[in-house]
């Protein structure tokens, strides 16, 4: 069995052995903005917009669709680099509700989800030439990634239709990056994926990342 | 005794760190403009001695048997004008240049090679060093 098929496979496992959830009256429709993303924690300007769209059946089984665009710089990404990432995503959860019974404050939830992340990062790099004049050279690259990501998350109800979604990711990118001109920094809808350490060598970019986020989530159907 | 040991046993290191750290060359800073260092075989006398669209132009030069210019990052050669009262030379020494990433905390750096005097060279008897050495720079001597 490869790594692929074991990951999905620990996914699957995790979400059927997920105990049943006490059931809504009705099935529930939600619309949510991700409030964490678009923080500058990882770049130096730029935005990320994650709308998404999420419903909830009655026996609590959560199906969750997010679209992304994002348009990030970091100013200096090594000492000679400026970096920008351009790009969008899309995610496709499964989720459960994890406890026995559903009280108000413990909508403690497991999802799995599916990332396909297409972007193009480009580094500018400039070495500084005092006497004939400066060197500036513009790498670029475009990779089409696939992630899986477990996440468990937990539902904070502010009023009957307004909760916020505190999101815990872990995610396994799966497609081999095109790394060719230089290790792979951010991917949409993963977040920050260079190595920690290694500061004297050529920094590699991880398979595994993990990150939190925050969602604000309003209800805005009831079926 | 042990007190003179101990005495001496941090001497050591303290000069060990001295020396290790005094000779440190910081790899990052050698992004700027290589030099190039021209040496004749008898004193010439130019006034000028510059790169060819740089900023640099000293001026009142006193006669020499070495002059030194910057080489160029933007281009793949570099010419050098020889300014004197009766005649004007030229040096070009061409080269190619490779950009690649060194390390997470330098970035990117250019890597130099295969220097050679082409023309339009004034002088006949002139030849360049291969390869810069490891403090960036470039050797050319002039038999004439």
């Amino acid at each position: 069995m490869n790594k692929r098929s074991l990951t999905f496979s620990c996914i699957l496992f995790v979400l059927v052995s997920v105990t049943h959830a006490q059931t809504y009256d009705t099935r529930r429709l939600y619309f949510g903005v991700d409030v964490l993303r678009t923080f500058p924690l990882t770049f130096s300007r730029g935005f990320v917009f994650e709308p998404s769209l999420i419903y909830k059946t009655k026996d609590h089984t959560i199906i969750d669709l997010a679209v992304g665009f994002n348009d990030i710089r970091k100013d200096e990404l090594y000492s000679n680099v400026a970096y920008a990432n351009t790009g969008r995503y899309y995610r496709l959860g499964v989720g459960k509700f994890l406890l026995k019974s559903r009280k108000k404050f413990n909508e403690f939830n497991l999802q799995a989800c599916l990332i396909y992340s297409d972007f193009k990062e480009t580094g500018t790099i400039t070495f500084e030439g005092d006497n004939y004049g400066d060197l500036v050279e513009v790498r670029t690259q475009r990779n089409k990634l696939f992630i899986v990501e477990l996440q468990p998350n937990y539902w904070l109800p502010i009023s009957d239709r307004i909760s916020v979604n505190f999101q815990v990711r872990i995610n396994y990118i799966v497609t081999n990056p095109d790394e060719k001109d230089f290790p792979v920094y951010y991917v949409p809808g993963v977040g920050n994926v260079q190595a920690w350490g290694n500061r004297d060598g050529i920094p590699n970019s991880r398979r595994v990342t993990e990150g939190i986020s925050i969602r604000l989530v309003y209800k805005f159907l009831e079926l | 005794m042990k007190y003179k040991l101990t005495r001496g046993l941090l001497s050591v290191i303290f000069i060990s760190c001295l020396f290790t750290y005094s000779g440190c060359v910081d790899e990052c800073e050698l992004d700027s403009e290589p030099t190039v260092f021209i040496y004749f075989s008898t004193q010439k006398y130019y006034r000028s001695v510059y790169g060819l669209h740089g900023k640099e132009k000293p001026d009142n030069q006193s006669a020499d048997y070495q002059y030194s210019v910057p080489l160029s990052i933007k281009d793949d050669s570099t010419i050098v004008i020889f300014e004197s009262d009766v005649r004007n030379d030229t040096l070009t020494i061409h080269y190619s240049r490779t950009v690649e990433m060194q390390s997470a905390r330098c970035g990117f750096r250019i890597y130099f090679d295969d220097f050679e005097i082409v023309k339009p060279t004034t002088f006949t008897q002139a030849s360049v060093s291969s390869t810069l050495d490891y403090s960036q720079e470039l050797y050319v001597n002039i038999n004439e």
